[in-house]
């Protein structure tokens, strides 16, 4: 009897935690909408890296063509994951890696490493972005104004970590066609990696002939984002300061002629 | 004056303005905050500009050139407000208010319904094949899915299958968003579409594309069409030369869907044999297998590792003239999804050598030095035949089996005139023996093997099970003649003569069998335990009769030197391995145990030698990365040798009466020890690299051959012996490079190498300590610059340094260099000349005379036809006609010296011709680049 009753304490407390769940979900809030002016967004970037070595390796030579179809056929994943933060408070935004020591997906690990745990600063008001890069060896700090990316905007819309999103795409770099889910209910303008420019928050990206993706996994408001924690990365000792332009330049003589994977190499380093 | 009229008719034409406005909430007529105004150009639906609303739902959009644009209104559940604003110099600046629907009323007003086909599908993955729905050329994928029973698209492209909408469509199980025509020039064609599966995302069918967020997700999977290869390539090669020398080529390769059917032949009396490697690989005319293991790692595995006609680098050693023709077929196929595998290779091929090998052999004897001389004309020839097969199955998603079959037939025949001369002291003044001896043999081989692998894997991951059998059987017959007569001298005075005229038969059968159990057990995501067990059984039988010459010709049976022995041994393997891995440290560490019974039975006299050992087998392992291109290994390796049959108990054989081997019953296993370090670090944007390279091992209680050498005949008895010191060995190697941006862009690398190794064994009976040292430093220099040259420059430096304990005195050091210049320009007109130089230089010793020799060859070629498909080459090689074979060799107390013939001087006129006729459906693709914006 006793037991029972406690039973039912336990479901009303359950069913009352729920409740409070689904009402502080940002879709509940239908008039006054709740618009985020600061938080901590988790990306999961993905990528395809079977189908990279397809693209970069995959028909010309008989040796490439054979580790394609090996690695296919192994066990090893097809595809890498990474975490990232994207801390933001108004218009000022930090993206920065979650290190984790799990082993790394081995194949093509060299070709994607580099620029592949990127920190990176936004000031959106001033339109200027610090970002911290390792390219093997060396580290850079691209100091420079935001990209300036001309969006196309449809009224394709798709749900993300619970947020209605819609859809832009963009070309980046002369070729790179983007796609991008923004939502209007975090109004700064930022995005993972040195995606902005959108009306709201970027909460997914994808390239899709590039075969890399973005997505949020979670969006949360506590522990608030103070806008004061949000400041440049530092760089270490030997840390080159740069500009965009510069970055490509050396990259591009340095790599320039190692083919396709020189290639992805300087289009990882420039993202 | 004019420039200025019409700067400012100009910007008066462009007059940009603000436009302003306010947004309001229908039902509750209040102002909407954070509301979202885009303005979008009307053309192409780039944003313009965007701007939100604030606390009184005002917003203003500034700076708004003349044009045809959309305002596109959006709130959280609110419907989108989109209107057209064509603005023009007159327009106004202030919009009219902008109301916004909410969702929930817009839908009462009006509904929106979609038909829902009445279809049902079984099981959990629908699948239809897309050429049977018919498209028109350049349809694209909506224009196929609205074909296909059960799918509906409408307008906006919203994809709904069974009822639900369609949440996401992958394309080879990657996500597909829909290329905007607009941006991207590359589509997915229907026409590139092989299959259309339709799966609720949690199914097996997903988890098997590798995507799986944990949401039940109606999902469509387009397979793409492989990129089929129909049609043929191959190429042809001839050339002539001087001094009869000739070679050729020939290759096809021809490929239907998943069939492919390859030939080749070649012959040539230059050294070249089959096919180099980049060939056998491109034609796919090998065994060699890629696989990618659990973690990364890459298993290149080939057949037969005894292959003779078949080497990694197509040539033969280099001693004599040769004349090789090889040729095979390869055929292999996939089907049942690729899930079947079938490979079949044929081979032959047939060699004949003939050269001389002169050697000169200094033994350093505790009583002084013996001098011989020995002169070998040779002649070898081989045939052989090899047939083998592959058959891979994959029986289901978790097991996979390997079948490997294969069996070769070979003929040999050598033919060996030696003749020795032996004398006593550093100048050669006491005559010792004088020798000669023929060796003709016959033989045949047949051989067969075959191996069974079979792989289980298990729904935990990591878990694996595997079972490998191996059986392989050979026979080999030999028949020959053996003519051997020694003359020995005192005093410079013929003393003493012996005379062998044998025919010898021998016969072996040798077979073996292994099975061996793996299995994986994951501890965690990061560690594992392998554990394995194993058996081991190997049985041979070795008939060996030799016939003196009589008067009826060879039939009187020489007891000593005719025996028949049986070998047996059993042995059973287990082991246990731990390995941890994970972002920066991996490590493993285990132990292998093996217990090994063997017997060895006269069958003439019936004895029998029994022994049985304990081998083990540690090992460990260490690697931290410290970085994707900076890592640090340290290896130990530790492993039991026991003695070999021969070294326990040898087959007595007169072939060689000057050097004669005696069994040591007595001998116990030694034990060596080894550890390797390396460290690497490449600075990849600098174009630097280091890397240092290490190994140590010595040997505890080592097996080392005891020489008597009878310094009055000559002759050398050897026996195998236990020493309670330790032999050891360590090389040392330091390598740097970079790219040098002030000069020219080349690229330089140092090398430094340090090896040595010191080993005792018994001479006479007295302990000797051999240790040698080689220091050696290279340089290395190279230009690359594409289709205009290729140019290296290699310089290396050697000390050689050798100390035996028993002739001290004899002063064996000497410094060598070699220069090597490698030069290829690409000229216009579609020539190319090519040159590269060897020189070496090796310094006179106390021994041995100073030596240097120039090999240097070039070519010209040009290339004709569109796709520069035919080459035609002149060769010259060996021009200064130096090429001598020579090698130095140092051992135990022994320092020898070997010259042999080899191919020298010729030119060549050759011609090859590639073709290639490949059709197949090429994936849209065009070429990109990369630049900044």
């Amino acid at each position: 009897m006793f037991k029972a009753k406690k039973m039912k304490t336990i479901f009303l407390y359950i069913s009352m935690a729920l409740a409070l769940t689904v009402f502080i979900k940002p879709e509940a809030h239908s008039q006054n909408a709740l618009f985020l002016n600061q938080g901590n967004i988790t990306f999961e970037k993905t990528t395809n890296v079977l189908a990279i070595m397809k693209d970069n390796m995959g028909d010309d030579n008989v040796w490439g063509a054979k580790m394609v179809e090996a690695y296919e056929k192994s066990n090893n994943p097809h595809s890498a994951t990474q975490q990232f933060n994207l801390a933001f408070n108004g218009n000022k935004t930090l993206y920065t890696p979650i290190e984790t020591d799990a082993p790394k997906n081995p194949m093509m690990d060299f070709m994607l490493s580099a620029g592949g745990n990127n920190q990176v600063y936004t000031n959106l008001d001033s339109s200027t972005s610090v970002a911290f890069k390792n390219i093997y060896d060396e580290s850079f700090l691209v100091t420079d104004t935001l990209r300036n990316i001309r969006w196309k905007i449809t009224d394709e819309t798709r749900t993300i970590a619970g947020f209605q999103c819609r859809r832009a795409n963009a070309i980046v770099m002369d070729s790179i066609y983007v796609v991008a889910f923004y939502t209007d209910l975090i109004p700064s303008s930022g995005g993972p990696e040195s995606f902005t420019g959108l009306p709201g928050m970027i909460l997914g990206l994808a390239l899709p002939h590039k075969h890399m993706t973005w997505f949020a996994t979670k969006v949360s408001v506590s522990p608030p984002v103070s806008s004061a924690s949000l400041v440049p990365p530092a760089g270490k000792r030997k840390t080159q300061v740069i500009t965009r332009k510069a970055l490509y330049e050396k990259m591009q003589g340095r790599l320039g002629d190692w083919g396709k994977n020189g290639q992805l190499i300087i289009q990882n380093g420039m993202l | 004056m004019t420039g200025c009229i019409l700067l400012g008719l100009h910007s008066f034409a462009q007059s940009p303005r603000n436009l302003s406005g306010k947004v309001i909430d229908t039902s509750s007529h209040q102002a909407l905050k954070n509301a979202t105004v885009l303005l979008l150009n009307a053309k192409d639906s780039i944003m313009d500009q965007f701007t939100r609303t604030d606390q009184q739902g005002a917003y203003q959009l500034k700076n708004v050139d003349t044009g045809n644009y959309v305002l596109l209104v959006t709130y959280p559940e609110f419907a989108d407000y989109v209107e057209k604003l064509h603005i023009t110099n007159d327009s106004k600046t202030t919009l009219s208010d902008i109301t916004l629907v909410e969702k929930a009323h817009l839908l009462e007003d009006v509904i929106v319904r979609q038909k829902i086909a009445a279809i049902r599908f079984k099981g959990d993955t629908t699948e239809f094949n897309a050429d049977s729905f018919r498209t028109q050329p350049n349809a694209n994928v909506e224009d196929l899915l609205k074909k296909l029973p059960g799918i509906q698209v409408d307008k906006d492209g919203k994809i709904t299958a069974q009822g639900q909408t369609v949440e996401k469509v992958l394309v080879d199980g990657e996500e597909f968003f829909g290329d905007d025509p607009t941006l991207v020039t590359k589509n997915l064609r229907a026409d590139m579409i092989d299959k259309v599966q339709l799966f609720d995302k949690t199914s097996e069918q997903a988890a098997l594309t590798g995507i799986d967020d944990g949401q039940k997700q109606k999902t469509i999977n387009l397979k793409l069409k492989e990129d089929k290869k129909n049609g043929y390539f191959g190429k042809l090669s001839a050339g002539v030369g001087t001094d009869q020398f000739y070679t050729g080529q020939g290759m096809f390769n021809y490929f239907k869907g998943k069939k492919k059917l390859a030939a080749y032949g070649t012959f040539a009396n230059t050294g070249k044999m089959g096919l180099g490697f980049q060939d056998q690989m491109k034609y796919g005319l090998t065994g060699n297998n890629i696989e990618m293991m659990d973690g990364g790692g890459i298993m290149i595995s080939g057949s037969g590792g005894d292959d003779a006609l078949s080497s990694w680098n197509g040539n033969y050693n280099g001693h004599g003239i040769p004349v090789i023709n090889s040729g095979g077929v390869h055929y292999d196929t996939k089907w049942n999804d690729d899930k079947d595998f079938l490979n079949l290779n044929y081979k032959v091929g047939g060699m004949s050598v003939k050269g001389t090998d002169a050697t000169d052999l200094q033994s350093n004897l505790p009583t002084g030095v013996l001098l011989t001389h020995t002169n070998d004309d040779f002649r070898k020839s081989l045939f052989r035949q090899k047939l083998d097969a592959a058959y891979d199955l994959k029986i289901d998603s978790m097991a996979t089996l390997k079948l490997n079959a294969g069996g070769s037939l070979s003929n040999n025949s050598t033919d060996d005139y030696y003749s020795t001369s032996s004398d006593r002291g550093v100048d050669r003044d006491t005559m010792v023996n004088r020798g000669n001896r023929t060796i003709h043999n016959n033989g045949k081989d047949k051989a067969f093997n075959f191996n069974a692998f079979y792989a289980q894997k298990f729904h935990k991951k990591g878990r694996a099970l595997t079972v490998n059998l191996n059986e392989y059987n050979k026979n080999s017959d030999v028949d020959g003649y053996l003519y051997s007569k020694y003359d020995y001298y005192t005093d410079n005075a013929l003393s003493d003569s012996t005379l062998t005229d044998q025919f010898k038969t021998s016969t072996s059968k040798t077979n073996t069998l292994d099975v061996k159990a793996t299995y994986t057990e994951p501890l965690s995501t990061k560690s594992s335990v392998v554990v394995n067990y194993g058996i081991n059984k190997a049985t041979s039988n070795s008939d060996l009769k030799s016939y003196n010459k009589g008067a009826e010709g060879y039939t009187q049976l020489d007891k000593t030197y005719s025996n028949h022995y049986k070998f047996d041994q059993f042995a059973h393997v287990a082991g246990a391995a731990y390995s941890l891995k994970d972002n920066k440290v991996q490590v493993s560490a285990g132990t292998n145990i093996s217990a090994v019974d063997y017997t060895q039975t006269d069958e003439y006299t019936g004895d029998e030698l029994n022994r049985d050992f304990i081998n083990w087998n540690p090992s460990a392992s260490f690697m931290y990365k410290f970085s994707t291109t900076r890592n640090l290994r340290v290896g130990y390796y530790g492993n039991t040798t026991q003695p070999t049959i021969s070294q326990l108990q040898p087959v007595q054989n007169n072939t060689d009466i000057q050097n004669v081997y005696i069994g040591n019953p007595d001998l116990k296993p030694s034990f060596r020890s080894s550890i390797n370090g390396s460290y690497s670090d490449s600075k990849v944007l600098n174009q630097r690299y280091l890397g240092l390279y290490g190994n140590y091992s010595v040997v505890a209680n080592p097996i080392v051959s005891n020489v008597t050498t009878d310094l009055d005949s000559g002759k050398s008895v050897y026996q195998y012996q236990n020493l309670h010191k330790n032999t050891s060995n360590y090389y040392l190697d330091l390598y740097y490079s970079r790219k040098m941006k002030k000069m020219w862009d080349m690229s330089m690398g140092i090398d430094l190498g340090l090896n040595g190794n010191k080993y005792i064994n018994y001479t006479n009976n007295e302990l000797n300590t051999t240790t040698s040292n080689n220091y050696s430093v290279g340089l290395y220099l190279a230009k690359y610059k594409e289709k205009v040259l290729d140019c290296s420059f290699r310089a290396t430096l050697n000390y050689n340094s050798n100390n035996s304990t028993l002739q001290n005195q004899i002063n064996n050091n000497y410094w060598s260099y070699t220069l090597h210049p490698d030069l290829d320009f690409f000229l216009p007109a579609k020539f190319q000349v090519h040159t590269d130089l060897t020189y070496d230089y090796q310094q006179a010793t106390q021994s041995f005379d100073a030596r240097k020799q120039t090999i240097w060859n070039a070519w010209l070629g040009k290339k004709f036809l569109k796709g520069d498909n035919l080459l035609l080459k002149l060769e010259a090689y060996d021009i200064l006609d130096q090429n001598k074979g020579f090698s130095r060799s140092a051992y135990n107390n022994n320092i020898s010296q070997t010259y042999f013939t080899t191919i020298h001087r010729y030119f060549m006129i050759s011609l090859t011709w590639d073709f290639n006729k490949m059709g197949g459906t090429k994936k849209g693709a065009g070429s990109e680049t990369t630049a900044v914006r």
